[in-house]
């Protein structure tokens, strides 16, 4: 297998050479997290293992784990033909209050929140023009800064989608071109159908889930097997 | 034997890491609530313990929990502190090279002010330096805008148009300030530390320079303010506000 390839490549290395590399690959990956980036194979072979890139899977199974037993964060794998990776908090807090991830506080995260809402109770995509007329209704507006969020277009459409919360895409063959917004992979490894439902139903002073129909049952449909994101 | 981390380490940990800096007493509040989420006691006298236990298993990635005096105030904050950059590129994850060209820009008008302090007009002036320097081309606006984000992650303080670097860019870009700025920075002659902010001796042939927040405590009790080090007469500034540039009375040596 695989590993047992990338075992035989480690041992081209000294001990001391590969906790190195482990302990730098870490480090980037820390580094990527805070910029909100996934971090690519391609990057920690260009960057770290160089002509070592055989050692690949040995490096990421000890990053995996010093990730997990001294930040508290799993390295999970993004969907694609490309391998990328995120982090994701494991420190489980009793008030869903998550430390590394954004959303949980402030005010970007709760315009992110409302956006990812929006999205999901349209049936996972949600036209630019409809969004925006959206949120207007909650003093926010496409072409003028917001007294707190600023800029709130080019965060929507650059910030938020670089770091992979959102998707901004062209609808295909439109004209004149229009766009719509999905959730990113990222929002689908930090948050669940089901805490948005939930989010959703407090707004409304509601409780029950299965009020929503259609969205209650991408809930279930979500939890269902693994791969059911979308 | 080390001890091990625990959630109640993992969760202080990542909080260190999305805020930057944190102020003593928010860090105080951030231990007792990770010690109570976690059912540990909560053991105030054991905080310092309990940072040491989570330096050690982050050392070896260069990255430490640092204690800082921020200039402004005096008041301590804690850092994360990336150990292993002497270079400005840490912040390369958050900035594009523009800015940070830019940023260096600020660092050398912060630096040769005596004070510490920068107009935000004469930062955004930098734009124009920066076009004829170097061909990078950033206007006003993307300016003010870059500086709200260096605000925003604790990089720099902005009060009443004045932009100062903060604690945690003090303490993060150690090595870098002393690197490139030899001969000019200089350190508080009562607390050691880097000193951007403070006062400087009068005498001309005396390079003491002190905090400001140094400088009230050192002669809160002297009739007679004096360099502690050439021993000329010390012009000293009380600091009425929390900011030592904006708000200062100047109070007489005394004959
Ligand atoms: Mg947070
Ligand atoms: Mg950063
Ligand atoms: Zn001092
Ligand atoms: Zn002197």
């Amino acid at each position: 297998t695989t590993l047992t390839q990338a075992q035989r490549a480690a041992e081209s290395l000294s001990r001391q050479e590969i906790e190195r590399k482990v302990n730098e690959v870490v480090q980037f990956f820390l580094i990527m997290e805070q910029k909100k980036a996934a971090v690519k194979r391609a990057d920690i072979t260009k960057h770290i293992l160089k002509e070592h890139s055989k050692v690949f899977p040995v490096v990421l199974e000890k990053a995996k784990k010093k990730l997990r037993e001294v930040f508290g964060v799993s390295v999970e794998e993004l969907e694609g033909k490309d391998k990328r990776y995120i982090l994701v908090n494991l420190v489980d807090t009793p008030d869903g209050q998550d430390h590394l991830n954004m959303l949980d506080e402030g005010p970007k995260s709760g315009l992110l929140l409302v956006v990812l809402s929006l999205i999901f109770m349209k049936g996972n995509v949600i036209q630019d023009t409809l969004l925006w007329h959206t949120l207007k209704r909650l003093g926010i507006q496409e072409n003028q800064p917001h007294e707190v969020l600023g800029d709130v277009k080019s965060l929507l459409t650059k910030e938020f989608t670089r770091q992979l919360y959102l998707e901004y895409k062209r609808v295909p063959q439109s004209d004149p071109p229009s766009f719509e917004f999905r959730w990113g992979p990222r929002a689908h490894k930090e948050t669940t159908k089901r805490r948005v439902l939930q989010f959703v139903s407090k707004m409304y002073g509601s409780e029950s889930l299965e009020i929503w129909t259609s969205q209650y049952q991408d809930v279930l449909r979500s939890e269902g097997g693994e791969g059911g994101g979308q | 034997m080390a001890t091990a981390m625990t959630d109640a380490h993992r969760m202080f940990l990542q909080s260190i890491m999305t805020h930057g800096a944190l102020k003593a007493r928010e860090v105080k509040a951030l231990y007792k609530k990770c010690c109570e989420t976690f059912n540990r006691p909560v053991e105030h006298e054991n905080l310092g313990k309990f940072v040491n236990e989570i330096n050690h298993h982050v050392g070896p990635f260069s990255m430490m929990i640092q204690k800082g005096v921020s200039e402004e105030d005096g008041v301590q904050y804690y850092a994360l502190v990336n150990m292993m950059e002497s270079d400005i590129t840490h912040l390369a994850s958050d900035y594009t090279e523009t800015e940070l060209e830019f940023f260096k820009k600020v660092l050398d008008l912060i630096v040769d002010s005596d004070t510490g302090v920068a107009s935000s007009t004469d930062v955004l002036n930098l734009t124009d330096l920066l076009h004829e320097e170097q061909n990078r081309k950033m206007r006003k606006k993307e300016a003010e805008d870059v500086i709200r984000r260096m605000v925003r992650d604790r990089w720099l303080n902005e009060h009443q148009g004045e932009i100062s670097l903060s604690v945690r860019g003090i303490l993060e870009l150690k090595p870098y300030l002393m690197e490139h700025y030899k001969d000019d920075i200089r350190q508080c002659c009562l607390c050691d530390q880097i000193a951007l902010k403070g006062q400087l001796c009068q005498s001309d042939s005396c390079e003491a320079k002190m905090h400001y927040f140094c400088a009230n405590r050192y002669f809160r009790d002297k009739d007679q303010p004096s360099c502690p080090r050439c021993k000329a007469d010390w012009d000293h500034m009380v600091i009425q506000g929390a900011n030592g540039h904006s708000q200062t009375e100047q109070t007489p040596a005394s004959q």
